[in-house]
């Protein structure tokens, strides 16, 4: 046959190209920015430019570096407790060079193509699935991968052992029959299958700062860590310690918080969400979003998976309106979440101490379970904590201490004590009746006295105040004050505390005074409505009752917790419900106790002061008191060492049957190292009050205190594992080694 | 070297002949030699074994070829040298696009010539012509896997003095018998590429595609489907239509973000002629940032908000827009300004 000079055709041979990559029919990839690509390198070796050419036709090349291969972020969405899983598609184009289709090879058509599907999240390649097509007319093989199928690869028992955001899914692909070599490609592009999780977190008391109107027409926030914050009293406090931020922080009073006799706020908040302080009493975000780029290593460490949002409250007031309040939030929250792409519209909640209260009696709320996949409880004092008793009776910790015992770094520690008893935190706080050991010790309820804690916490304040230990609480009245004369009430309140202080010490003298002045003693008596005119008190002096330990507030409370525990007892929680407390080395407090020291009896007030070593002349002025004093007492530990506490005593002056008498009273508090986390004891700390699972932080001895907690590393690491449901209870976290973060030691329970 | 052609190598986008005699016709559709050595330095260039592999062809057929063993270690100017002088000093001729070479007939014409210039041979009048030769005309297409093509496309061969047939190429071969010495052409009907002017933009910033082809004649319609790119291929697409010019068909077209649209999507398109069809890259819709009165407007649309016609100065719509949208989303100062946390959030709330 005539030909060409080598005795050939003409021959033309039309180089095939192939296109591999994922298709996501129904649901479109993420719009986050922050979606890059990420994962291990190539599926096959790169073997030089061609690298994936068998006989004929060379393939895409994967990029150079993996970190170029693009990524699909595919949400999987969470409604109503049902998946909505996303159908996906393996398309091979194998084409003319350029994407072309002119001509076509019918040898092609129907020939088989086997894919082979891999997991390749954490750099490693789990699997493979096999799914088979073959070529249609126009060189391309779609092979669909129902939602089904989809959803089987999201079983972590499964060939790709992958869940919801660990699954980075990857295909390599081999046409067998073409030729005489196998020709074999991989997929240009990957898919990840995600869902963005909202994390609600709920701090502790002070952990949300409270923002109140005064009638000057200012806005003042309490705790007062960032108004007024400026450059130059920053650098003032670093340079100056004491000056500053330290030293406006250690003078913040409490008085225009205040609440009137029924516990309500003598000014309601600006807003109903209340800002949160971030970073100086909690590092939430910063350590929520550590934790999630240590377990998640692989992903762009940007990407929101978990979306922390806080739940601020007005911690002064009753904690049911607060539960209500997040239960409503919650459910708002839902709504909008199932307006989003790609969240799961069951949010995690996650309460630390007083937030964690709130949490509890939240989940009794209608609509909570559907609302609700994970419930993280983080040093919650379940029971209450005794240590509140000595907010109420000092302010301070150890009750009695000296002034760098503040119960809060940032708060007046008077100011804390005068405005406890009107405040239903503090009855939300104290031990309920839950409590299964005796919590206060008082000559009317002595050791043997049966275990009640009502009657302990309510014989307690009513003692000390009957013995003049405790001023006398002056309540708001609830009822027949305008708003505006309530904020008035509420800008002059640390005036009228600290003319009550004041005036109570002068009281504590009065029984003597009568004794001597039975017809009264004109300069001493108009001492009282001398200094209400002068300090322009007036309007206190009249808007207020004496009162003491707040029965209704009290009976409130218990009621708030008899319901909390009665959600715990259901059970509905035992799956959802996790709870992490700390042991810590230092001491907890577990009981108070106001003991009578002395009791002296004086033929007359005369011998008393003279025992008092008080002149009778100063004594005739009309302004002494009695003796007041700081000191120690010495206490065994659980092994049996010795140890001081502080023990402020204080002399009551009484006339008995035309005689005087002196009672010396003592106040200390018992603690027990290693008895809780120094904050909360151990069995309010576990006293959930159901099935629920729950693991320790560290261990016992560690330096974790009630503080730390929140912002240790450990409890985010283990909630992101149980957010993905990878935790189990054998998988303890107890090998902490990290030192707690005690720069944020600023907060309370 | 007059009266003889030898076929060096036809394949690819051109012929190379040497020992050419061509008429000055013929000539003048050759590559002049800055053109020819481009198509060389650009074949050297491509990694591609294929390529480079003609090139060693080539150069196996020079008269003064280098020995060169190893493909894949051989410089790039030790390729492209030998034949840039042979180019040079005119030894071999490019011709564009794929032809029959004409080797035999070439031989069979320089045998002749010396006939003709013999002083004692007779007169050419008292000599009978031979008949002219026929010949076999072989074309086969295939595939790189050894599998032959069709094509029902259509196709047209053209020859010498004006001949031209239509046929259609079916199982890869174009085989024609007893056929005249000369030039043969055959036009297969192909779309070459389909592309974007940028691999990546922002909604309402024009793109143009841009479709080549070869052999169709002016006036093809062409219909351009866009689509985004990780979408069954049969979902629902915005369709153009184009008609083809100078081998070029091309539309202008931009992505119009509607309210509620997404802010970033992947496109392609795919231009198809019959049951031809050419894809395009893919084209990365971005958006401006956020900081930018374009941004805002896209992240607004995006969440459902009207910021108005797009433009790069705040206008009216956009503060009216950014209002409500500052209201809706407490503690943010409904202020109707792009302000820093506005900014912040409006980034973060797009998923």
């Amino acid at each position: 046959m005539p030909s060409t000079e080598t005795g050939q055709p003409y021959r033309k041979v039309i180089e095939y190209k192939g296109v591999a990559r994922w298709l996501s029919p129904d649901v479109p990839f993420s719009q986050d920015s922050e979606a890059r690509p990420f994962g291990p390198g190539s599926l096959l070796p790169q073997a030089g430019p061609m690298p994936r050419v068998g006989s004929a036709g060379g393939f895409e090349a994967g990029p150079e570096t993996a970190a170029a291969k693009p990524v699909l972020y595919i949400p999987v969405k969470r409604q109503n407790g049902q998946e909505t899983i996303p159908s996906l598609r393996v398309r091979l184009e194998f084409r003319e060079v350029g994407r072309l289709s002119n001509i076509q090879a019918l040898a092609h058509v129907g020939a088989k193509v086997s894919f082979s599907v891999w997991n390749v999240w954490g750099n490693q390649r789990r699997g493979p699935v096999k799914l088979e097509g073959s070529l249609d007319e126009v060189g391309t093989c779609s092979v669909p991968i129902p939602a089904a199928t989809v959803k089987s690869w999201l079983d972590p028992r499964a060939e790709l052992r992958g869940r919801v955001n660990e699954i980075l899914l990857d295909f390599e692909f081999a046409i067998p029959d073409l030729t005489d070599q196998l020709i074999v490609g991989e997929s240009i592009t990957r898919i990840y299958l995600y869902r963005r999780k909202v994390l609600v977190f709920l701090p502790g008391v002070f952990g949300s700062q409270v923002n109140v109107r005064t009638p000057d027409g200012h806005t003042r926030g309490f705790p007062d860590l960032y108004t007024g914050f400026t450059l130059e009293r920053a650098l003032a406090d670093s340079l100056l310690p004491g000056a500053g931020l330290a030293q406006q922080l250690a003078t913040q009073k409490l008085g225009s918080l205040e609440c009137d006799a029924a516990g309500r706020p003598l000014i309601q908040p600006v807003k109903p969400a209340l800002f949160s302080l971030r970073g100086q009493v909690y590092d939430v975000y910063d350590d929520c979003r550590a934790a999630r780029a240590r377990y998640f290593a692989d992903l762009p460490a940007d990407f929101r998976l978990i979306e922390l949002q806080l739940f601020a409250y007005d911690w002064r007031t009753d904690l049911l309106e607060a539960a209500q309040a997040l239960a409503t939030r919650v459910a708002k929250l839902q709504a909008e979440l199932r307006e989003k792409p790609d969240t799961d519209d069951e949010v995690a909640l996650t309460g630390h101490s007083t937030g964690g209260l709130i949490m509890r009696r939240a989940l009794g709320e209608p609509g909570m379970q559907q609302r609700v996949s994970h419930a993280f409880f983080i040093s919650v004092p379940f029971r209450g904590a005794p240590k509140a008793l000595g907010v109420i009776l000092t302010g301070k910790d150890p009750p009695g201490g000296g002034p760098g015992n503040r119960m809060v770094d940032f708060v007046d520690s008077d100011s804390l004590r005068d405005a406890a008893l009107c405040m239903p935190i503090v009855y939300h706080l104290a031990p309920s009746a839950a409590y299964t050991e005796r919590v206060a010790f008082t000559p009317g309820r002595p050791p043997a006295a049966p275990i009640s804690v009502e009657e302990d916490k309510r014989d307690l304040i009513d003692t000390a105040i009957s013995a003049g230990f405790l001023p006398a609480p002056c309540f708001v009245k609830a009822s027949g004050l305008s708003d505006g004369e309530r904020a008035l009430l509420a800008s002059s309140s640390n005036d009228w505390h600290s003319f009550w202080s004041e005036a109570s010490e002068r009281l504590r003298a009065q029984e003597l005074y009568d004794a001597s002045y039975p017809h009264g003693y004109p300069e001493r008596d108009s001492w009282f409505p001398g200094e209400i005119r002068a300090r322009g008190l007036e309007a206190q002096a009249a808007a207020r009752v004496r009162g003491g330990w707040n029965l209704e507030l009290a009976a409130r409370a218990r009621q708030f917790h008899e319901q909390s525990e009665q959600v715990a007892r259901s059970g509905a929680w035992k799956d959802k419900a996790y709870v992490f407390y700390s042991i810590a080395k230092q001491p907890t407090t577990l009981s108070v106790h106001f003991e009578r020291v002395s009791e002296t009896d004086f033929a007359d007030s005369l011998a008393l002061l003279k025992d008092e070593g008080i002149p009778v002349l100063q004594f005739l002025d009309g302004d002494v008191v009695p003796a007041r004093t700081e000191e120690e007492r010495e206490i065994a530990d659980e092994r049996g060492e010795h140890h001081s506490v502080p023990a402020p005593v204080v002399h009551q002056w009484l006339r008995v049957n035309g005689r005087c008498k002196r009672i010396v009273w003592r106040l200390w508090a018992e603690s027990k190292t290693s008895g809780g986390d120094g904050t909360v004891p151990e069995e309010s700390l576990r006293g959930f009050g159901g099935d629920v699972q729950d693991q320790q932080i560290g261990k016992i001895g560690d330096k974790f205190t009630h503080l730390d907690t929140p912002n240790e590393a450990t409890v985010w690491n283990s909630i992101m594992q149980m957010l993905q449901g990878t935790w189990t209870k054998t998988k303890s976290p107890g090998s902490v080694s990290a030192e707690p973060n005690a720069a944020k030691r600023t907060g309370m329970p | 070297m007059s009266g003889r052609a030898l076929l060096l190598l036809s394949a690819g986008p051109f012929t190379v002949l040497r020992d050419f005699d061509m008429s000055p016709e013929e000539r003048a559709r050759a590559l002049d030699e800055c053109r020819a050595l481009s198509v060389v330095e650009q074949l050297a260039r491509d990694v591609r074994a294929g390529e480079r592999a003609q090139i060693l062809r080539l150069l196996a057929l020079l008269p003064r070829s280098p020995v060169l063993s190893d493909l894949w270690r051989t410089s790039y100017g030790a390729l492209v040298d030998p034949v840039r002088r042979a180019v040079r000093e005119r030894q071999v001729l490019f011709l564009p696009g794929w032809h029959w070479a004409r080797a035999e007939a070439a031989t069979a014409v320089s045998q002749a010539k010396p006939a003709a210039d013999d002083a004692a041979a007779p007169p050419a009048s008292a000599r009978r012509a031979p008949p002219p030769k026929q010949y076999d005309l072989l074309f086969e297409y295939v595939t790189d896997t050894g599998h032959p093509v069709t094509d029902e496309g259509g196709f047209e061969l053209w020859g010498p003095g004006g001949f031209i047939e239509k046929g259609k190429l079916s199982n890869g071969r174009v085989h024609r018998k007893g056929v005249v010495s000369g030039q043969y052409e055959l036009r297969v009907r192909a779309l070459t590429s389909a592309r974007w002017s940028t691999l990546s933009t922002s909604p309402f910033e024009p793109v143009r595609l841009t479709v080549r082809t070869k052999n169709l004649p002016d006036g093809t319609p062409l219909v351009i489907a866009i689509r985004p790119a990780h979408a069954a291929p049969d979902a629902a697409s915005i369709r153009l239509q184009v008609k083809v010019q100078a081998d070029c068909a091309a539309a202008t077209w931009s992505y119009e973000q509607a309210v509620g649209g997404r802010l970033r999507e992947d496109f392609e398109f795919e231009v198809t002629l019959d049951k031809k069809r050419a894809t395009s890259q893919v084209l990365r819709v971005v958006p401006h940032p956020p900081t930018t009165p374009r941004g805002a407007q896209e992240r607004l649309r995006a969440l459902g908000y009207d910021p108005g016609p797009a433009a790069d100065e705040p206008t009216a719509s956009l503060r009216a827009a950014l209002q409500r949208y500052q209201e809706d989303h407490p503690p943010l100062v409904p202020s109707g300004e792009l302000d820093p946390f506005t900014v912040d959030v409006l980034d973060s709330q797009i998923a």
